[in-house]
């Protein structure tokens, strides 16, 4: 683990970031400034956020392009 | 070229996609080690994901129950670039070759764009030559060369030419600038004609692109850069001129000195007429910088005698010019130089 960081270490951006990266988040932060890191957090969280959103308002445009007669299995594998 | 270790552009350039950044405000991740870069890259990209991964789990359930031209319409049409490169990890590749041949060639390359490398490791090696060659075209015509980069470096190797095979020679050059992987950087060399490559620094001259093509020529192996330098060197003699020019510039001539040893004797010659050329005609402070790169500590042993040995072999005005220039210098590069000088 480089520099002593680790992913429990006091909380904040960098430990709430590292934790988000997986077992070697801290060590993947290593080397970058607390500044670096909120830029990156930032950058993530919008870009989840823009995702997920982008993911779900997909659902009804695919049901549209779907033949009306596969629909109905369609619906059920997208859970609704 | 430089001490600094070379930025991880390729993958710096995709995270700063991925994330909606301009590649600038990542320039903090250019000092640290590619394989960091790589593995930091790879965790944030799949963070970014973590969070729709049940939704997206869905969308690629529709997959199962419709046939592969409809997958392809609902893909086009309704998911969009992002949303479908986000599908590609949770997708068969066989399907995924399928559905690629299905859906126009500039939403293949705008899925390309939009995907993280991770996702196109996955991907890319599945697609068939016709796709892949398709894909390119519409990348090279967008001028996507980072993500011709990154496809590049997540393609079979014999499948290369496909890749690379379509573009122009400006193209090839600006795409190598996002390859990270010199070994990737080989092959591509590797499957470019001479005449492709004498193309390619034709292009690097008329847009006064050298910074790329010496960091290629500086990245490439000792083979392919002995390759590269005698094309450099065959060239016409403007062209040569200005690229000596250019790495005097570029503070490149640790990379032209290290091609010396390995030049043939007409291409070495062509060499010491363009910098005895340049030493001749250069304004002052151009001299001193070429004079300052050729004397500079921090270059390797052999690169500076390889330096001093092409100032030697200049003509006698292009050694003149040197000489009066040498009483200016500080005691250590003139005494450096002082071989070059002889009795003058």
């Amino acid at each position: 683990m480089g520099r002593g960081h680790s992913a429990t270490d006091g909380g904040g951006p960098r430990a709430a970031l590292a934790a988000k990266l997986g077992p070697d988040g801290a060590d993947l932060l290593d080397g970058l400034s607390d500044a670096d890191i909120g830029v990156l957090a930032d950058a993530v969280a919008a870009a989840a956020a823009r995702e997920a959103a982008a993911a779900a308002a997909s659902f009804d445009p695919a049901l549209n392009v779907v033949p009306r007669l596969l629909r109905p299995a369609v619906k059920r594998v997208l859970g609704r | 070229m430089s001490p600094q270790p070379r930025p991880a552009r390729g993958v710096i350039g995709n995270l700063a996609r991925l994330l909606d950044l301009p590649a600038g405000d990542l320039a903090f991740l250019e000092p640290l080690p590619h394989s960091q870069v790589d593995a930091l890259a790879d965790a944030l990209a799949a963070s970014v994901t973590a969070e729709a991964v049940g939704t997206l789990e869905r969308l690629a359930r529709i997959s199962s129950v419709v046939p592969s031209p409809v997958a392809a319409q609902v893909a086009h049409r309704a998911l969009g670039p992002s949303v479908a490169a986000r599908l590609l990890p949770l997708l068969p590749s066989r399907l995924i070759g399928d559905i690629a041949g299905r859906v126009p060639g500039s939403f293949l390359a705008e899925v390309a764009s939009a995907a993280h490398t991770s996702e196109l490791r996955n991907v890319v090696p599945g697609l068939t030559l016709r796709t892949l060659k398709t894909a390119a075209h519409h990348l090279a015509e967008a001028g996507d060369h980072l993500t011709l980069a990154s496809v590049a470096g997540v393609v079979e190797s014999h499948h290369l030419p496909t890749l690379i095979g379509g573009l122009d020679s400006q193209a090839v050059l600006a795409t190598t600038v996002f390859v990270d992987d010199p070994a990737v950087l080989d092959d591509i060399i590797a499957v470019l004609s001479d005449d492709d490559l004498a193309g390619l620094v034709q292009a690097a001259s008329d847009q006064g692109a050298w910074a790329p093509a010496f960091d290629l020529l500086d990245r490439v192996q000792p083979r392919t850069r002995a390759r590269l330098a005698e094309l450099v060197l065959s060239l016409p003699v403007a062209v040569l001129d200005e690229a000596v020019r250019a790495a005097t510039d570029l503070g490149a001539w640790p990379v032209l000195l290290a091609v010396v040893p390995s030049l043939s004797d007409a291409s070495r010659a062509a060499l010491v007429d363009a910098v005895g050329s340049l030493v001749l005609d250069a304004p002052d402070d151009m001299l001193v910088a070429v004079v300052d790169s050729i004397t500079a500590n921090e270059l390797d042993p052999d690169d500076a005698e390889a330096g001093l040995g092409l100032l030697v072999e200049m003509n006698d005005p292009a050694r003149e010019r040197l000489a009066a220039l040498a009483s200016t210098l500080p005691r250590r590069q003139a005494k450096l130089l002082a071989p070059v000088l002889g009795s003058r």
